[in-house]
């Protein structure tokens, strides 16, 4: 079957969602398909994100300080026109989406400056907001659900974008609930589907281990196709809880909320907070190394010294696991938590190395549109905008100004065009997916373990030309040893096994992708830290490019777009 | 504590191949803090591949993806602690058409000047709210 569309969008999470909204309202002539592979707001990235965000509100604060700050965070990797962009638009962004009934939680702390994430180190002005991603969703989901020009397709998975002459047409996409396929023919395809945490074996995005939707499938798709991916190396790790275990979220966060201290096994503080994520994980992983790490090898987040109360602390652990709802789970946390029920008493103990955000990706212009014809990307799929480390808050509204850009862009692009032709794939495409089903063999979730383990071993928070090539090595044997006996359990019906298994390949695409990266750039940069060249090199202030050229990966470099700032150097 | 386990008593329906829903027994081993949702999600890694869920968490108990029966009353199963020996009897979310086994379709809103309506499994549509003249 083919399904003909002006506008085919990849992924509902906040860019694909705001991207489909905008498309539909300045041009409700177009037909919009937009594709998810779980239900909206129940699925994907967004939804999980906690929600802290930042823009300019303050009246002596600008959109200028905003640019410096995230310019000086993201080492002057970032591309100055998107950073341009993001600081501009993020509060009208953001106030659309409390029109739409977005639920703002004031933050208490957010009044010391900077976002919750505890990263912004100049408490300049407040810039903090929250806005849990599930009520972000759920505003996105209740607009697009006004516009009739969105046809919206839950539990799909999009395997293969399709091109005919360096033009992306359309996407191949097999439907989870049948395990039947069809064709979406599209005048403009945009690109939205998020992350790829998961190819680490701990990661923000994977919650107890769950899936997230953060296989990095788009990566891998839109190099298939054809499209110039940058720093993909840029990887930002935050910390992964060891203790008390259930007490999910983002470290540095309940850091920043609760103020707490960081503390090795001694008892010492080794770093004053706030401080980058970037700088965070690297002085844990210091302390770790040089032995003063716990038993567990890792170290604490220290609430004992917090100047908050026993009461303000529980409220703001609270608030971050929406315990109103899970009652039992809060119980359980402070039962596990050294038979201390009061929270001011904790040691929370973390290591450092959980996958929490992708700084790189597809390669974007102002209007979203990448280097093939047709084909436009948003969100975190994208690159450029946070340069080697995104500062807390940037991700949630990145995703709303670039979604909106790319569906305004896409929708002047598929306005201007007539449909081409181009050769069905999709026996071919069908006939791959189908080879997985197997009687015996390795199941794809084995694999993925293996995958996760030489990522984490050898492509953490530091790097070695050394390490990087073991991972490199172990990456051919999974691909040539392990995948030939992938097997897929049998069934076409919402089979999970069967779509892990499809994933598999595209994660180790994406592996090779960030380990190849990793070792082309030789300097150490916000996220991306190389022991064996520890120093920032002025000459590599340039994105690595990654390319398929006769089906090889080909490493390069490309500019950096500077528009108004002069690199400087670190705060 | 050790060798205790929970028994998860999960209905299983295969649309393709199944006249009837049957119910199936599985046996997991417990530890201290097991949520159901994982423990769901030990059976399909480690007993039957098959099986078919939402496998999906956001991790602050606000999606409600993984919401199910649990014992006959709707449930997040993320946010479900489980105690050693208990016996769970796990059906697919009351209301929603189920897809396979212990997944549905939690439908999508379609919102028109006439009020706001359900689209599920592709044709079905009913009104959520009834509309006020």
């Amino acid at each position: 079957m083919i399904l003909h569309t002006d506008i085919l969008v990849i992924g509902a999470g906040g860019a694909g969602a705001r991207a489909a909204i905008e498309a539909a309202m300045r041009e409700p002539g177009l037909k919009i398909t937009i594709l998810n592979q779980g239900p909206i707001g129940k699925s994907g990235l967004t939804s999980m994100a906690n929600g802290g965000m930042q823009w300019v509100e303050h009246p002596d604060d600008s959109p200028d300080f905003l640019f410096g700050d995230i310019l000086r965070f993201g080492c002057f990797l970032n591309d100055q026109n998107l950073v341009e962009a993001l600081t501009q638009e993020g509060p009208q962004r953001a106030q659309e989406l409390i029109d739409w009934g977005a639920q703002m939680i004031s933050f208490s702390r957010g009044s010391r400056g900077g976002s919750p994430s505890g990263q912004d180190k100049r408490p300049s002005y407040p810039r903090g907001h929250y806005i849990p991603g599930v009520t972000y969703m759920k505003a996105l989901r209740n607009e697009m659900s006004r516009h009739a020009n969105i046809t919206v397709f839950e539990d799909v998975l999009t395997t293969r974008l399709i091109t005919s002459d360096n033009r992306v047409t359309g996407a191949f996409v097999l439907s989870i609930r049948t395990g039947e396929y069809f064709i979406v023919a599209a005048k403009a395809t945009l690109l939205a589907s998020g992350g790829l945490g998961e190819i680490y074996p701990h990661s923000t995005n994977a919650p107890f281990g769950m899936h997230g939707h953060a296989a990095g499938m788009g990566y891998a798709m839109a190099y298939r196709a054809g499209a110039e991916l940058i720093d993909m190396e840029m990887v930002q790790f935050t910390g992964n809880q060891l203790y008390p275990p259930w007490l999910l979220g983002n470290p540095e966060l309940l850091c920043m909320m609760c103020g707490g201290q960081y503390i090795n096994a001694l008892g010492d503080e080794f770093i004053q907070q706030p401080q980058p994520r970037d700088v965070i994980q690297r002085s844990a992983y210091k302390e770790i190394k040089e032995g003063r790490g716990t038993e567990r090898g890792g170290v604490f987040i220290d609430l004992t010294k917090s100047p908050l109360s026993s009461e303000e602390i529980e409220e703001q652990l609270k608030h971050s696991l929406a315990v109103e709802i899970a009652k039992e789970r809060w119980e359980l946390i402070k039962r596990m938590s050294v038979n201390d029920p009061d929270p001011k008493n904790w040691r929370i103990e973390f290591t450092p190395g959980g996958a929490h955000f992708f700084m790189g990706g597809v390669r974007i212009d102002e209007k979203c549109r990448t280097n093939l014809e047709g084909l436009f990307a948003a969100g975190e799929v994208s690159g450029g905008v946070h340069g080697a480390n995104r500062m807390g808050g940037n991700a949630m509204v990145e995703i709303i100004v670039f979604g909106a850009r790319a569906g305004r862009y896409a929708a002047e692009y598929a306005k201007g065009e007539k449909e081409v032709g181009f050769e069905d794939p999709s026996k071919q495409e069908y006939e791959r997916l189908c080879s997985f089903f197997r009687d015996k063999g390795t199941p794809p979730k084995a694999i993925m373990d293996r995958i996760a383990a030489f990522m984490s071993e050898y492509v953490g928070v530091a790097r070695r030309e050394t390490d990087l090539k073991k991972a490199l090595s172990e990456l051919e044997s999974v691909r040539a040893d392990d995948l030939p006996k992938m097997r897929a359990p049998s069934g076409r019906c919402f089979n999970l096994g069967w779509i892990e298994a499809i994933q598999v390949p595209c994660m180790l695409d994406v592996a090779q992708m960030i380990i190849m990266s990793a070792l082309h750039r030789t300097e150490s940069r916000g996220a991306h830290f190389r022991e064996d060249f520890p120093e920032t090199k002025s000459e590599w202030l340039k994105h690595t490019r990654v390319i398929k050229k006769s089906d090889q990966m080909e490493l390069g470099t490309t500019p950096v777009v500077i528009t108004k700032l002069n690199p400087e150097g670190r705060i | 504590m050790k060798n205790e386990q929970v028994f998860l008593k999960i209905f299983r329906y295969n649309p393709v191949t199944d006249q009837i829903p049957t119910y199936k027994t599985y046996e997991v081993p417990y530890h201290e803090g097991l949520l159901l949702l994982s423990a769901i999600k030990y059976v399909r890694d480690h007993m039957d591949d098959t099986l078919a869920f939402r496998d999906y968490c956001c991790g602050c108990s606000w999606c409600m993806s993984c919401t199910m029966m649990v014992n006959g009353e709707g449930m997040r199963t993320c946010s479900r602690v489980l105690q050693p020996g208990e016996r769970i009897l796990l059906e697919p979310m009351r209301g929603y058409p189920v897809i396979k086994d212990l997944a549905v379709d939690f439908g999508i809103n379609v919102t028109t000047s006439e009020g706001v309506f359900k689209k599920m499994e592709g044709t079905v549509l009913r009104r959520v709210k009834e509309k006020t003249a």
